[in-house]
């Protein structure tokens, strides 16, 4: 192997080593399940050693990766059952118990909701909110318009609200939202 | 309300992941790896478009010299091949530099100029021209040398290569684009002569998941993974296209009638897409396997009445499988490492050798095909050789 080849080879492990557990934290909170989210990472890290002559000089590495994962994620098909929606959601609306194993409960739930949104709407809430990403941040990520970015964030919540009312009040932690049917 | 859910959300992101530790270990070389394997694909792939790909038998390679090293009792060490052997023996040409010029010593020992100022990273010979492939222009050169034109590509890209069509009459540059737009390969089709009055390229802006087999002026032939999905069921409609983002109507836009997909595990089960050329869309796709009537009637349908269409698919499927067989040599062989991971790898899209090398390597490695067994034998390349010319005709 040249020396050339070595070095860059060097340079792209180490990269790896300071980002691959950010890029899987991130790409499970994208799939939803550990197994998924590493077929995710390592498919992310090939496409990016496949760049990386062209992109190793540049201060965007991190930032080329980050895409990478977000649009692999959203153009995956193979990977069927994170698009299947949960069974009927509206059953797990909350109902204001203090019981530790029912908040656990109403917790999951919400994690089923967040599971079942669209990819693009859920790519957004991991960026904003995991991440605490900017809108425009976030529409650089993803390829997408500022306007999207708002839209898509708008209907993520507007469902979540709608589906579990406030999740203070899911969890027994205050008084208001919707009450349970 | 809103600031409830926001706050909540961002406390369940953080504790969902809080505790885990990602593995670490082995994901550098495995992405390397894998993307060494990608690129050795594409080469593979890119140099097996005109007729069938070198098929090595498992364990049947007879390596020499350097198979003592591997096995003492294995085959006998065969004959060096000296540059003139390789020009008549198997027609190589070579690419090669010589005062300062970049040209092609051809089978005649002449040396043909290729009217560029920076190495270029492949050559190809198509039916009345050399292709020179570099990361910013692809020049298109008489076989004569007394003519040419350069296309400029949009992009640029270290992995820009030429994809010739199995009848050497046009080739595709495939490219990464530089906007980052990770999922998608760009490929520019030119024709392969030289143009009184040249014309922009076609492009078709493709995911990266797909391959470019073949095409020809009606159809383009992708490799695809469709089992995973339709776990090879005849019949749709399936939205391949819609679901996954393949691109597929950008190959409608190009003027072409017909995208066929083609599983990349299951020789010759095929998904097609009917398309509108002229068009920016592509509606759904029916699946079936090459040779049953019904697909087969599909495709012939789908290319604008060529009957000729399904052989046209079956015959780039089976390159495509005959490439697959070639690269999955055995790895206790000593052939991995003693030819595919050099950082040279040229296939002759004829069948009759396999060229690789290191860089400043005085000595190459040359599998010779022509006969009944493949034989490894050491090739001294000539005088400023850089690298051989694929040859399609």
């Amino acid at each position: 192997m040249s020396e050339a080849k070595s070095s860059r080879d060097e340079e792209f492990r180490e990269f790896v080593a300071a980002r691959s557990a950010s890029l899987h934290r991130a790409a499970y909170l994208l799939t939803g399940n550990w197994a998924t989210a590493e077929d995710l990472v390592q498919t992310t890290l090939t496409k990016t050693y496949l760049a990386w002559g062209r992109i190793r000089t540049t201060d965007s590495v991190d930032a080329y990766a980050r895409r990478v994962l977000y649009n692999t994620n959203a153009s995956w098909w193979r990977k069927r059952s994170n698009r299947e929606r949960p069974a009927d959601l509206v059953d797990d609306r909350p109902d204001h118990s203090r019981d530790f194993a029912e908040r656990t409960a109403v917790r999951d739930a919400m994690w089923r909701h967040v599971s079942s949104l669209p990819k693009r709407q859920r790519a957004v809430l991991v960026l904003r909110f995991y991440e605490h990403r900017t809108d425009a941040q976030i529409a650089e990520v993803l390829g997408i318009s500022i306007g999207t970015v708002k839209s898509q964030a708008s209907r993520a919540l507007a469902g979540l609200r709608k589906r579990l009312g406030s999740p203070s009040a899911a969890l027994g932690l205050g008084v208001g939202g919707e009450e349970a049917a | 309300m809103s600031d409830d859910l926001e706050h909540f959300l961002r406390s369940e992101f953080a504790a969902r992941v809080q505790d885990a530790t990602p593995p670490v270990d082995g994901l550098a070389d495995a992405a390397i790896g894998g993307a060494r394997r990608i690129r050795r694909r594409r080469r593979v792939a890119a140099g097996a478009g005109g007729v069938a790909a070198v098929v090595f038998a498992a364990g049947a390679v007879a390596w020499a010299p350097l198979t003592a090293l591997v096995d003492p009792d294995g085959p006998p060490v065969a004959s060096d091949v000296t540059a003139e052997e390789a020009q008549q023996e198997f027609d190589v040409e070579f690419v090669a530099e010589r005062q300062g010029e970049y040209g092609v010593i051809n089978t005649d020992d002449e040396f043909i100029p290729l009217s560029v100022s920076d190495e270029p990273t492949a050559v190809d010979r198509l039916a009345e021209t050399y292709v020179a492939s570099s990361p910013e222009t692809v020049q298109v050169v008489s076989l004569d040398g007394g003519s040419s034109i350069e296309y400029g590509l949009s992009s640029t890209s270290e992995f820009a290569t030429a994809e010739v069509r199995s009848d050497a009459e046009a080739f595709a540059v495939s490219y990464t684009d530089d906007a980052y737009e990770p999922d998608r390969w760009l490929y520019d089709i030119y024709p392969g002569g030289i143009p009184e009055e040249p014309e922009g390229p076609s492009t078709l802006a493709l995911d990266y998941s797909l391959n470019l087999l073949d095409w020809n002026d009606s159809l383009v032939v992708l490799s695809a993974d469709l089992i995973s999905t339709s776990g090879g069921a005849s019949g749709g409609p399936y939205y391949f296209n819609e679901q996954g983002n393949l691109g597929l109507e950008s190959i409608a836009s190009a003027g072409y009638q017909a995208a066929v997909l083609a599983d990349y595990s299951q020789d010759g089960y095929v998904c097609v897409s009917d398309l509108e050329p002229g068009t920016s869309e592509a509606g759904s796709e029916q699946c079936g396997q090459i040779g049953d009537p019904e697909i087969d009637t599909l495709l012939t349908e789908a290319a604008g009445g060529d009957a000729a269409s399904a052989d046209f698919v079956d015959e780039a499927i089976s390159r495509y499988w005959s490439v697959d067989e070639m690269i999955g040599l055995p790895d206790d062989s000593g052939l991995w490492d003693s030819v595919y991971d050099r950082e040279f790898n040229y296939t002759d899209p004829g069948s009759q050798w396999h060229i690789a090398f290191d860089p400043g390597d005085d000595v190459w490695t040359l599998v010779d095909s022509s006969g009944d067994e493949p034989v490894i034998r050491e090739l001294t390349p000539p005088e400023g050789a850089l690298f051989p010319v694929r040859s399609y005709i």
